[in-house]
Formats: structure tokens, C-alpha cells, sequence
């Protein structure tokens, strides 16, 4: 049986003994298999776990791995996704009861780059109800319930991609799957204290994920390391004919992290005056320090001031109440578990047409500015989110939540990674997040590599 | 005295209405106005309980301050929407 120290390496750490034989790619399976049945009902972080497939993709990985046949650095790393992708032959619930009995013939572009790329599937990950499309306002808005926090049981991991924020934190895998319209992975990999990335709009093929919002949906790696993220990204980008959204860019090259030395860094620090937690705001100028230490230029900056938050919010309703208005048709919006999912449809139906025509032309000013911001600045760096995780048991309708570079980020389609930075209340993680331009995946990946050299957040453990 | 002749463009006048104490009027029957829509629409909206109504009433007037900062925000008519939105590279290399 493999112990706690060969489960918590990274994706590309194993990958590495794997391709050594070091390390059996079955075996690897075998210990998150066993370490799954132990802790995730605690962490309520699956769905469905594939032991049949995941056997028979590590017996293959051994196979090809043993003929010198190495397919790259993920060939036999485990992992999983999140419960919004088609694989065929497994439930696909969305998170959400009305989907429960869902499944699809084929597999999304992600899981069949992955399979291309050696991975081994172990099963599909817990999420909030339909990625929160229809708005929550608690944290068990899911068919599984609430996802804990593997810092602490009793705390959220935070949404929507909660399942894999959690199961990457308790080394339930080797990596995950998630998807970001607005937070969804930089708010579990903060709450969580692991590494996720967003790319860039169109980056990543969504061919068989479900559609929340067609202008803001991204999938993203979750993992325990940049360099993990980076190695996935690698994986899963690139074009994809089945994708209309999906951008005509080669996936991304990995650049050494000492280049990011090079880079002008611009610091969006928040306002904890009225909101968060100062703990939060410490342990990011900490992060700061340490980057200037590692010999990075960081200067303070400002966003422009546009209403980025606004506009993402209105965007997101308008596009959600068109894509889930069959469940409002036919009832089966009763079945969702957030007691605000029945009137989100008639909130939503308050927007005009001219209001999100209006907000589609602001957006386009947005990304202008923001264009011009990355013309001055390589990345940005804030914190990831103002807070800790929230208790697990209790409605989120308190909390106050601030989210303008996230905001900012998402409306314009740019890449955001959050990598841990420390702890606040309670002992539990935050998260550092570093913005880039479009298509400028590199450079992010860069400086939270040298950040991660130079720091060792991203190392500690969970007391499960 | 100004000798520059009054130039009563759409701007200015539009300045002077802000100026004038009776814009500050029409703001607050605005926002009059949004709290109004949102109880009459959460109270034509069929098959909701008197809770489920109440919290679609606080819903939408929650949104229609996000939907006014959209409204009152200046945009000059040749900003096209982004329809077809694809992510901007910047100059930057």
C-alpha cells in the first residue's frame, strides 16, 4: 500500500517516477482508489468513482511505460473531473438532481486529450448544482451536499468546482478537472490551498462540458503545484473543431520559471478596510515580498474603473436563464437543492435585451482597457479571494463578497492561476492570484513557478 | 458675464439637468421606480409561495442596482457589443 508521501507529490512528480518505474502506474491507482473509499464520503468530494476504466488505463499505462512507449509527463498520473463532462458510459449529473441519471455516448475534448495523454481516469468530482448558473445561497447547493474543506471538515471548500478543490487538497488524485465562469476554480484552489488555473477564453476545447454562460465558461487544471497546472494545460489545450469558441492557439510552452524575474508585475491590492479578513491581506503582502525578494519588479497598480463585477453579473444571468430555461419550463427546477434556484429564472427575466446588449458593449471597453493595462504590465498579481473558507453548514447569504480582479478577469477572458500563500483564521489557506493577458499563459505559469521555488505553501498538508 | 455665446448642446444641457435639483428628484423616483418593478413583477410571477415570492422581489431589486450602473454608464454609439467575444491579445510580448 503506498503511503501519504507518494499520494501528496504532485502531478508531474509522479509522472516523473512513473516514466522511471519507480513507481507502478497500477499501484498508483490502486493507493487513490483505496485513499478515496477512505476519505471522500468525509469530504463528500465524488460522484461516481470509474474503477473499471481507471484499472484498465493503468494496466495500459504499465504496458506502454514498460515497452518504452511514454506518452508524456502525465502517462499513469491519476486524476478526476469535475461532474460537468461527458464520458461515455458514466453519469454525467451536473451536480444537480434533475440531471442524475444523465450520461452521454462520448467523451469532452479534455478527457479524450487526457486519455491521449496517458492519464487515468478515476471518476467524476462533486460540484455545486449547475455550476451555481442559477445562483446559490448555500453552500450544500448540491445533489451531494456540501463539499468539505480538507483543512478543516467543518469549513466549505467553496463552488462550484468544490469536489475537486477538495480531492486535490486531501491527495484524493493526482490532479482535477474544474471549470471557471466566474471564481469557480481560483475560489476552491484558494479555499482549498492548492494551485488552479484558468486559461484564457477559448484556450480549452468546452466540446461535452455543460454550458452555463457560451461567453464566460472556461475549463482549467486544479492541482497541487504550478507546474502541475502547466503540464495539464499543456494537455488539454489547443484547438478543437468541435468547439466553435475554441481559439486558433497552439497550447502553450512552458517557460523556466528564472525568466518571470524579468517580468513587470503590477499589485492590485484590495480594500480590506470594510470586507475580508486581515489576515488575508497580510499573508498576500507577505506573497509580494517574497516575489520582490525573488528578485521580481512589483509595483502597485489600480484596475481602470469600469463596472467589471456588474457587468459579469448581468452577462452570467442573461446567459444562464437562457441555457437552463427547459427546467423552469417543465418544473424540475423544484428538484435543485438552493431554495433560490426556483426564482432565478424571473430574476433574471427583470434584464432587458438592451441591458445585456448594453453590458456585451461595456465588456468590449473592458477588454480594451485591460489590453492597455497588460501593454504596461506583464502579469498582476491580488489576493485570490478576501476571505477563508466559510463554515460548511451555514447559508451564504452573510457574506460579504468582493471579487473585482476575478471580476475583472473573467468578463475579459484572461488567464488567472491561484497558488497558496499562507494561512488566515482558523489556519486555513489563501490563495495569490496572478492575471496575465490573453494568451499569456506562460508568463503566469512562470511567476507562480518561481514563486513556488521560493516558497512552500504548496507543500503543506491538510491534518485529515 | 461671460461674452461666449449660450451653446445649448446636448451636453450641456444634459449637465444642467444634473445640475438642476429637479434630477435629483428623477434619480430617487428612479430608484422609487426600480423597488416598484420589483414588487410588481414578483407578484405577477405564477406558482411561487409567499416566501419564494418575497425573495424574488429582494432578488430582483438587488440586480436592478447592477442593471443601473449599466444603464447610467456613458458609452459613445460606435462601442459594438462583443457578440462574437474572443479574448484580446495585448502589445506586450
Amino acid at each position: 500500500m503506498l503511503g501519504d508521501d507518494v499520494l501528496y507529490l504532485s502531478a508531474t512528480e509522479l509522472g516523473s517516477r512513473l516514466r522511471s518505474r519507480q513507481l507502478s502506474p497500477v499501484e498508483l491507482a490502486e493507493g487513490y482508489l483505496a485513499r478515496i473509499d477512505r476519505l471522500a464520503p468525509k469530504l463528500n468530494a465524488f460522484v461516481t468513482v470509474t474503477r473499471d476504466r481507471a484499472r484498465d488505463q493503468a494496466r495500459r499505462a504499465e504496458k506502454e511505460i514498460a515497452a518504452g512507449k511514454v506518452r508524456g509527463p502525465l502517462h499513469g498520473v491519476p486524476y478526476a473531473t469535475k461532474d460537468l463532462l461527458a464520458i461515455k458510459g458514466v453519469r454525467t449529473t451536473w451536480g444537480a438532481t434533475p440531471f442524475a441519471a444523465q450520461s452521454f455516448d462520448y467523451d469532452a475534448t479534455v478527457v479524450r486529450r487526457l486519455e491521449a495523454a496517458g492519464a487515468v481516469l478515476l471518476g467524476t468530482l462533486a460540484m455545486i448544482e449547475l455550476a451555481g448558473g442559477l445562483g446559490y445561497t448555500v453552500p450544500w447547493a448540491s445533489a451531494t451536499g456540501a463539499a468539505r474543506n480538507p483543512w478543516d471538515t467543518g469549513k466549505w471548500s467553496c463552488g462550484s468546482s468544490s469536489g475537486s478543490g477538495a480531492a486535490v487538497s486531501a491527495a484524493l488524485v493526482g490532479f482535477a478537472l474544474g471549470s471557471d465562469t466566474w471564481g469557480s476554480i481560483i475560489c476552491p484552489s484558494s479555499f482549498c490551498g492548492i494551485a488552479g488555473a484558468r486559461p484564457t477564453f477559448g484556450r480549452v476545447s468546452r466540446h461535452g462540458a455543460m454550458a452555463l454562460s457560451w461567453t464566460m465558461d472556461k475549463l482549467g487544471p486544479m492541482a497541487r503545484s504550478a507546474e502541475d497546472c502547466e503540464a495539464v494545460l499543456a494537455a488539454i489545450a489547443g484547438p478543437d473543431a468541435l468547439d466553435e469558441w475554441s481559439a486558433d492557439e497552439p497550447p502553450p510552452r512552458a517557460r523556466p520559471a528564472s525568466e518571470a524575474r524579468k517580468l513587470k508585475v503590477g499589485c492590485v491590492r484590495l480594500d480590506f478596510a470594510k470586507k475580508g479578513e486581515k489576515e488575508v491581506a497580510a499573508a498576500f503582502d507577505q506573497a509580494v515580498s517574497a516575489l520582490q525578494g525573488a528578485g521580481v519588479s512589483v509595483q502597485d497598480t489600480k484596475l481602470p474603473d469600469l463596472p467589471f463585477e456588474e457587468v459579469a453579473g448581468l452577462v452570467i444571468r442573461a446567459e444562464a436563464a437562457s441555457a437552463f430555461e427547459d427546467l423552469f419550463k417543465d418544473g424540475r427546477v423544484r428538484q435543485m437543492a438552493d431554495p433560490a434556484a426556483t426564482i432565478s429564472n424571473a430574476s433574471a427575466g427583470a434584464i432587458r435585451a438592451g441591458d445585456y446588449v448594453k453590458a456585451l458593449r461595456i465588456r468590449t471597453l473592458c477588454q480594451k482597457a485591460m489590453a492597455d493595462v497588460f501593454s504596461d504590465f506583464d502579469l498582476l498579481v491580488s489576493p485570490a479571494e478576501m476571505m477563508t473558507a466559510p463554515p460548511a453548514e451555514e447559508s451564504l447569504e452573510g457574506v460579504e463578497w468582493s471579487d473585482p480582479v476575478g471580476g475583472m478577469s473573467t468578463l475579459c477572458g484572461l488567464p488567472a492561476i491561484s497558488v497558496p500563500c499562507g494561512f488566515g483564521r482558523g489556519g486555513l489557506p489563501v490563495g495569490l492570484t496572478i492575471v496575465a493577458g490573453a494568451f499569456e499563459e506562460p508568463k503566469m505559469m512562470g511567476l507562480a513557478k518561481l514563486y513556488q521555488g521560493v516558497t512552500d505553501w504548496h507543500r503543506r498538508r491538510p491534518p485529515l | 458675464m461671460s461674452d461666449r455665446p449660450f451653446d445649448p448642446t446636448r451636453r450641456t444641457l444634459s449637465r444642467m439637468l444634473l445640475a438642476w435639483p429637479l434630477g435629483g428628484l428623477a434619480v430617487a423616483d428612479e430608484k422609487r421606480e426600480a423597488s416598484a418593478r420589483a414588487g410588481c413583477l414578483a407578484a405577477t410571477e405564477p406558482g411561487l409561495s409567499a416566501d419564494e415570492r418575497a425573495r424574488l422581489e429582494k432578488s430582483i431589486a438587488e440586480g436592478e442596482k447592477s442593471v443601473a450602473v449599466i444603464r447610467d454608464f456613458k458609452l459613445p454609439p460606435d462601442v459594438a457589443p462583443s457578440l462574437r467575444f474572443q479574448a484580446m491579445r495585448s502589445r506586450r510580448r
